[in-house]
């Protein structure tokens, strides 16, 4: 639904980030999104699955068909993907954050502290 | 769907009842994972909570946000469909809002003034002799208040008009004279300076207390008006305070208060009820209780004082409903009957949505197949509703507003506290709620089809079976809006049969190319002075009045066209105003029931033949009849047939009160004239005579005031009249000048008021149940155009497909019909407020919104009957 790639919020650019590498399902999200923020962020199940719904309308995410092999997958599970325009929100979303931080080097460079 | 299997019923009570706070979608489409997470990974409850807590908002957000973008592109794909249901809603919504604002104003609000709910108001009334809420007389009042556990303070006040004179201009200004506690009754503070006190209602007293408006009107709100004068009737009075604003009592016109320096003699009567009475409780009194104790006291007072006392009985009345009584019925009348006309605009819009909801049935089934559950469809459906009433109320407060400053100028002639009337926070907060509920009933009846849950046979089977419950629910929708309609027509033809009714009765005068205005001198005769003294300066005053009116009607008559002019002390449909009564000589008795009550109007020649009033018998009052000749009246026939019968009243006598230990003086009667309706044209004839000015200080109001009346000229010749009554009268104010027919209209407007309301609402409840018929039958003809094509088809003849939608809609409009009329009969209590003359039952206007929505219902199937007659059978069988 959104063309536009406004600003992410810190969840769903958190849930975005860990659907990056490879198609998870929620528990795994969970997981990998406490290790990407180094235990900062946890989130529960309410706020996961409120926030994958609305990735989902907002068509950031969808539902993939993929599985792992055989013996891995718990077929009950339903894995998630980025869309093209949840990878698009994604890539915008990392680069304003990386021109922030580039700004912020530089004012911190320029103005050492005293 | 509660009915199907749902994942989280296998999850623990605990972990369901916190999840039951996410939106239904959530819980529905990621049930399973929920489960298997909470399941796998059991969290400790604390956060948990907070985890489900903390996401619920935004996830509901997100769900409202989507849906008012989709309710906001539903409602732009189909603009006819928004326009005619938001404009409806609108208008219901609106004429609703109104009538809310100035019911709120008027009779809900509190009087704003200082802890206003303990002020009552105390009068005294003769139901048996018809005298409704008359007044008070002192020394009743003095005896009724005397408990000072009941009350902290009382006052006596009475309105009254004086001549202003400010530099040049003379103005006509109404006061208030009030007796020494009222500022303790009215504990508002003043603005600047001081209020009256006890010390200041003295024989002479000289101190006034300008109202805010008229001290910005007159001195244009210039502070040092404190110790400067004001010259009322030639007087010159002190002003000693301003009152604020918000402080209008007794009117919002009123310009200052004055003390009223009653006599010990005036404080002594009894028997005339001439002054109004206001008291304020003691803390912990309730109004009730001091109700039922003045009522008893006012018992006893009957009994101690039979012939002032037997018969009248004591009101007590918290202020506020003793000021707007006379209109509670009135206003809450047309309040009730925007509610009704609100609830058929809803019905009406439930109605569209329903007929919509068939054309989306499929588009819902679809969606539910593709995995949308029932309930995110359904609060998809509500959310529309909610958008739609929203910006329907928006427009409607418009329409309100646009609605009020259009009631304004005929309310203003007979509500009190008009002023107050104004769109405010409260309007606003009326109007959300009902936005919320007309979005329930819409929600209800719009989601009915979904929450039947049969999507599959919408799908599949329901190709050939239109749903049964949803068509029956839209049958009986329309049926009770031509209820509704038919019950608000009813009533609007009650108050046109009734208005009719009062124009129509002879008003004893003729209106026409009559103009008015009134003559106020400010010579005032000073009863504080020895009878002697009182006597004889009343009679210098006569005189002076007298030629002064002479002259005036002579220069009156002089104006090319007018054909006679002439004055009488207080012109018919002005006022209330009772004067005593007179007795025979049969019976000079001073006791009540020898006395009759009458209206006594001093007339100058020449006034009741421009009034066009007709002489029956004998004659007019003549010039002839002059002060020391031979004392003559003038009786109506209503005074004549309740005093003599049958008998001919010329030649006989009447007895007036005289001065105090003076013989009664007698008058005799001279001719008999038709009866004129004073007070109002919706009220019984009441006794009046007429008795030739320049002999009789009967019937005079402590003034030498007299109305106007002149044949044969309009308003345009004010500026002249005016001219002419101040070459006569130069001390005179000169006002209150307008056609006779404009007192008429005036004195009427309480009913042609509601006759607009009521009109208005009527007109719209038809309207909107035309629609509301012609929907419903444009369905039924879409869901049947199979059945109609297959008819077409084996050569069905068009008059006989044409009269079947028609009987389906006369059937719809004769049942609503029907209950109306039921309605209306039921309601004829309710209804009796609205009528005079006239039977609530009066058949005529019974049938009037029958007859009305019938043909509505004829003219609203036409277009679906002609539809009914173009269904392509290749079309609608290929469909």
């Amino acid at each position: 639904m959104t063309d536009d790639t406004g600003p992410l919020s810190p969840t769903s650019y958190q849930i975005l980030l860990a659907l990056a590498g490879r198609d998870r399902h929620g528990y795994l999200i969970r997981k990998a999104v406490e290790q990407q923020t180094d235990g900062a962020m946890r989130l529960g199940p309410g706020t996961l699955y409120a926030a994958i719904r609305r990735l989902e309308d907002e068509g950031l995410v969808e539902e993939s068909p993929w599985r792992p092999d055989a013996d891995l997958d718990d077929r009950r599970r339903r894995y998630y993907r980025l869309t093209k325009s949840g990878r698009a929100a994604l890539q915008a979303e990392t680069e304003r954050m990386r021109a922030t931080v580039e700004f912020a080097l530089r004012q911190l460079k320029t103005r050492p502290a005293r | 769907m509660s009915r199907s299997y749902h994942p989280l019923r296998e999850l623990p009570l605990r972990y369901r009842l916190w999840l039951a706070l996410l939106p239904s979608h959530v819980r529905d489409e990621h049930g399973r994972e929920l489960r298997d997470d909470l399941t796998d990974h059991t969290p400790s409850m604390g956060p948990f909570v907070l985890d489900v807590l903390k996401a619920a908002p935004t996830a509901h957000w997100d769900v409202l946000r989507q849906d008012l973008i989709l309710a906001a592109r539903q409602l732009r794909r189909a603009p006819a469909f928004s326009l005619i249901a938001g404009l409806t809603l609108a208008v219901g919504i609106g004429g609703n809002v109104a009538f809310f604002t100035l019911i709120d104003a008027v009779l809900l609000r509190q009087l704003p003034i200082t802890s206003a709910e303990r002020i009552v108001d105390i009068t005294e009334e003769n139901v048996g002799r018809g005298m409704l809420t008359f007044g008070i007389a002192p020394a009743n009042f003095r005896d009724l208040t005397r408990d000072t556990t009941l009350f902290q303070a009382a006052a006596v006040y009475g309105s009254r008009s004086g001549t202003a004179r400010i530099g040049e201009t003379l103005e006509r200004v109404p006061y208030a004279a009030v007796s020494g506690d009222f500022f303790r009754v009215f504990i508002d503070r003043p603005l600047a300076g001081r209020v009256l006190h006890r010390a200041d209602d003295v024989p002479d007293a000289s101190s006034i207390v300008l109202s805010y408006r008229y001290w910005q009107r007159a001195f244009g709100g210039d502070p040092a008006v404190i110790g400067r004068s004001l010259v009322v009737d030639g007087t010159p009075l002190q002003v000693v305070g301003i009152m604020p604003e918000s402080f209008a009592f007794p009117t919002a016109t009123t310009a200052f208060w004055r003390p009223i320096a009653l006599t010990d003699g005036e404080w002594e009567r009894r028997g005339a009820r001439f002054v109004s009475a206001v008291a304020r409780l003691r803390s912990g009194v309730t109004i009730p209780e001091v109700a039922a104790k003045s009522a008893a006291t006012g018992r006893s007072l009957a009994v101690q004082h039979p012939r002032t006392n037997d018969g009248w009985s004591v009101l007590v009345r918290e202020l506020r409903d003793a000021r707007v009584s006379r209109v509670r019925t009135p206003l809450l009348f047309v309040w009730a009957a925007g509610a009704l006309v609100l609830l058929i605009a809803v019905a009406n819009v439930a109605s569209l949505f329903l007929t919509r909801a068939v054309a989306r049935e499929r588009e819902v089934a679809l969606r539910a197949a593709l995995g949308a559950r029932a309930g995110r469809v359904v609060r998809q459906l509500v959310t529309e509703g909610l958008v739609l009433a929203s910006l329907s109320a928006a427009a409607g407060i418009g329409i309100a507003y646009w609605v009020l400053e259009r009631i304004r100028p005929l309310a203003t002639d007979f509500v009190p506290r008009m002023h107050e009337v104004a769109i405010g926070a409260r309007t606003v907060w009326y109007a959300v709620v009902l936005v919320l509920l007309a979005t329930a009933l819409l929600s209800v009846v719009a989601t009915t089809p979904v929450r039947g849950a049969r999507l599959w046979d919408a799908l599949g089977g329901g190709r050939a079976s239109p749903s049964r419950r949803r068509r029956r629910l839209q049958r009986g929708i329309v049926v009770a809006e031509m209820a509704l309609a038919v019950f608000v027509l009813v009533a609007g033809a009650l108050v046109v049969r009734t208005l009719v009714r009062v124009l129509a009765q002879p008003m004893g005068f003729d209106a026409r190319d009559v103009l008015t205005f009134r003559v106020e001198p400010p010579w005032r005769v000073n009863l504080t002075a020895s009878l002697d003294t009182v006597i004889s300066a009343m009679a210098a005053d006569r005189r002076r009045a007298n030629d002064g009116y002479a002259a005036l009607l002579d220069q009156l008559r002089a104006i090319p066209g007018v054909t006679n002019a002439g004055a009488i002390n207080r012109l018919p449909l002005t006022g209330d105003w009772w004067t005593t009564g007179v007795r025979l000589p049969e019976r000079p008795g001073n006791a009540q029931e020898d006395r009759i009550p009458t209206y006594v109007r001093p007339v100058t020649p020449g006034y009741l033949e421009a009034m066009g009033t007709r002489v029956l018998r004998g004659r007019a009052p003549a010039a002839t009849d002059a002060a020391g000749t031979e004392r003559v009246l003038v009786v109506d026939g209503e005074f004549a047939r309740r005093t003599w019968g049958t008998a001919d009243p010329i030649g006989r006598e009447v007895l007036f009160d005289g001065p105090p230990n003076h013989p009664a003086p007698r008058a005799r009667v001279v001719g008999v004239v038709e009866g004129v309706r004073m007070s109002r044209l919706d009220a019984e004839l009441r006794p009046t005579i007429y008795v030739p000015f320049a002999q009789a200080p009967e019937g005079h109001y402590l003034d030498w005031g007299m109305d106007v009346v002149v044949r044969g000229v309009t308003p345009r010749a004010g500026d002249e009249i005016r001219r002419i009554a101040r070459g006569v009268f130069p001390d005179a104010a000169v006002f209150r000048v307008a056609s006779m027919e404009d007192v008429v209209s005036v004195s009427t407007a309480d009913r042609r008021f509601q006759l607009l309301v009521l009109g208005v609402f009527g007109g719209i409840a038809l309207v909107l149940a035309t629609i509301g018929v012609g929907g419903a039958l444009l369905l039924s003809v879409r869901e049947r155009r199979r059945e109609l094509a297959v008819r077409v088809a084996l050569g069905a003849r068009p008059d006989r497909l044409w009269w079947g939608v028609q009987r389906e809609g006369l059937m719809l409009a004769g049942g609503g019909a029907l209950i109306g009329v039921m309605g209306a009969m039921a309601a004829a209590r309710v209804f009796s407020s609205l009528v005079y003359g006239v039977s609530v039952r009066d058949p005529l206007a019974l049938a009037a919104g029958p007859v009305l929505v019938i043909v509505a219902g004829f003219v609203a199937a036409a277009i679906p009957a002609t539809r009914a007659l173009q269904v392509s059978p290749v079309a609608a069988l290929r469909d």
